[in-house]
């Protein structure tokens, strides 16, 4: 992301990947939705990227993540991702990182140089004692491109 | 007049009550404690039932908006902190009375009244950083128990062998010069940090040591590794204390990694840390662990080591993976 001389403050310049946390859950593949349109209109690529943390959540149970890296892989890129095939001309990666969620989406954004970041709201109605833990929250306040942060549906 | 091993824990005042599919849950503190009795130390231990850290000691570690705001969330109900870690109504005094045994450890220890201290507390702490929980962890427990001892002017080794990288305690140190942090920890694993080449921020080079090894490493690498790379980077920089962030999930038998180390293998390494500070320097923190069985016997045979006892219920193992991380740190590090 390079910046635009505005006055004396520069302001992002659009230029990257257009980065969007995965987990499979409804709320991030709102997220996905929306950075496909994002990279879409502004013909760049879409980078998902997936957080592996210790536990994960696979057929409806947490299990450990160490025996089920493979299995999640293939979630990723086949499942999750899926609605990204869909979308003319569109060019997509997909990734699996080990961490944190929030702290493998501000180092990616940064390996890559995004555009823009897009993640999926916790949705935990303005509560400030549950900001603590929440992606979203985190990335904005520490991120240094745009994020966008989408709602859950109703 | 002094007792082998104090033992710092307060199972009956477990409030950190995690979901049924957690494997960071109150039955590890009963089988990590149950080590002691298969150990035979029964008559070499004295238990004492740890009290709160101050709000002021955890802050040597966290921020304060952190710490105030972890207080909130547990008083509001808790809940998912992240996707691995939750916090409950109890989680608050659980994880205060966790870095308070290692305070109370450290002045055991300085008072003379223990000749090694194991702090047995959960939830573990080293993934926590200054203002975010996560892995499991929501107080960094080693790393105020190091920070109080940094403030009062003293030189601090902690050895992290748990088989996840302990990427909070190295971000709490890495700039400070009277910290060493050292990790052998599993790579590729969560949570995906620390690399070789992390050696300390400006102004603390050579005070962070990271050694990634391959799934299947066992203990004949974790003491070569030790002899080769660890023992001349704490002697160059000569610490008077020694924490040992000891997590034991690199036993062979634990569900969340890939190591091969057996019971022996943690009694083998819990020897050479503590014969590098003096008498009366050495403290065991307990991270992670996650099969009962392996906890048992992992933690009888390292503090049976460490007072000098035999309890070795596996015999030490050998296989030669992850050798080439030895070569990179030597190199890396100007050990000849």
């Amino acid at each position: 992301m390079s910046e635009l001389a505005v006055g004396l403050n520069p302001v992002p310049v659009l230029h990257g990947p257009v980065l969007v946390g995965v987990d499979g859950s409804d709320n991030s593949q709102r997220a996905l939705a929306v950075a496909a349109q994002l990279a879409h209109a502004l013909g760049a690529e879409v980078c998902a990227v997936h957080a592996l943390g210790l536990m994960t959540m696979i057929d409806g149970h947490k299990v450990p993540s160490h025996d089920h890296r493979d299995e999640i892989e293939v979630l990723l890129t086949q499942l999750w991702c899926a609605p990204l095939q869909s979308v003319d001309g569109l060019k997509w990666t997909a990734h699996l990182r080990d961490g944190n969620p929030a702290e493998v989406l501000l180092h990616v954004a940064d390996e890559i140089d995004a555009a823009l970041m897009v993640v999926g709201a916790r949705g935990v109605g303005g509560n400030p004692n549950l900001m603590l833990g929440s992606t979203s929250h985190h990335v904005v306040h520490h991120g240094l491109c745009p994020t966008v942060v989408v709602p859950p549906g109703s | 007049m002094s007792t082998p091993l104090l033992v710092l824990s307060a199972p009956d005042l477990d409030a950190h009550v995690t979901p049924g599919w957690h494997p960071e849950n109150q039955a590890r503190l009963a089988a990590a404690l149950a080590g002691i009795a298969e150990a035979g130390l029964s008559d070499a231990t004295t238990w004492r039932v740890p009290g709160e850290a101050s709000l002021e000691a955890i802050s040597l570690a966290h921020d304060p908006a952190y710490i105030d705001a972890l207080r909130r969330f547990c008083e509001a109900g808790g809940g998912e902190l992240d996707p691995d870690t939750v916090a409950t109504p109890g989680s608050w005094q659980t994880a205060r009375r966790a870095a308070g045994a290692v305070l109370e450890a450290i002045a055991a220890l300085e008072a003379g009244e223990c000749e090694v201290a194991f702090s047995a507390g959960r939830p573990p702490g080293h993934h926590a950083v200054r203002d975010q929980a996560m892995g499991f962890c929501l107080i960094n427990n080693a790393a105020v128990g190091a920070a109080h001892l940094a403030r009062a002017g003293h030189k601090v080794a902690i050895f992290d062998w748990d088989v996840h990288h302990g990427n909070g305690t190295q971000d709490i140190f890495y700039d400070d010069p009277n910290v060493l942090y050292i990790s052998t920890h599993e790579s590729p694993l969560y949570p995906g940090t620390g690399r070789l080449a992390e050696m300390g921020g400006p102004g603390a080079n050579r005070t962070n040591l990271n050694l990634p090894l391959p799934a299947g490493t066992r203990g004949d690498v974790y003491r070569a590794a030790f002899d080769e790379v660890i023992a001349p980077v704490v002697s160059e920089f000569a610490p008077d204390w020694m924490i040992i962030s000891a997590g034991f999930d690199g036993h062979r038998a634990d569900p969340l990694a890939g190591m091969e180390l057996t019971a022996a293998d943690f009694a083998d390494l819990a020897v050479r840390a503590a014969g590098l500070v003096p008498a009366q320097r050495t403290m065991v923190v307990l991270e992670g662990g996650y099969s009962p069985e392996a906890l048992t016997m992992s933690v009888g045979a390292t503090l049976a080591a460490l007072v000098g006892a035999s309890y070795r219920p596996e015999a030490a193992s050998t296989g030669e993976i992850g050798l080439p991380t030895i070569t990179a740190a030597r190199q890396i590090w100007d050990l000849t």
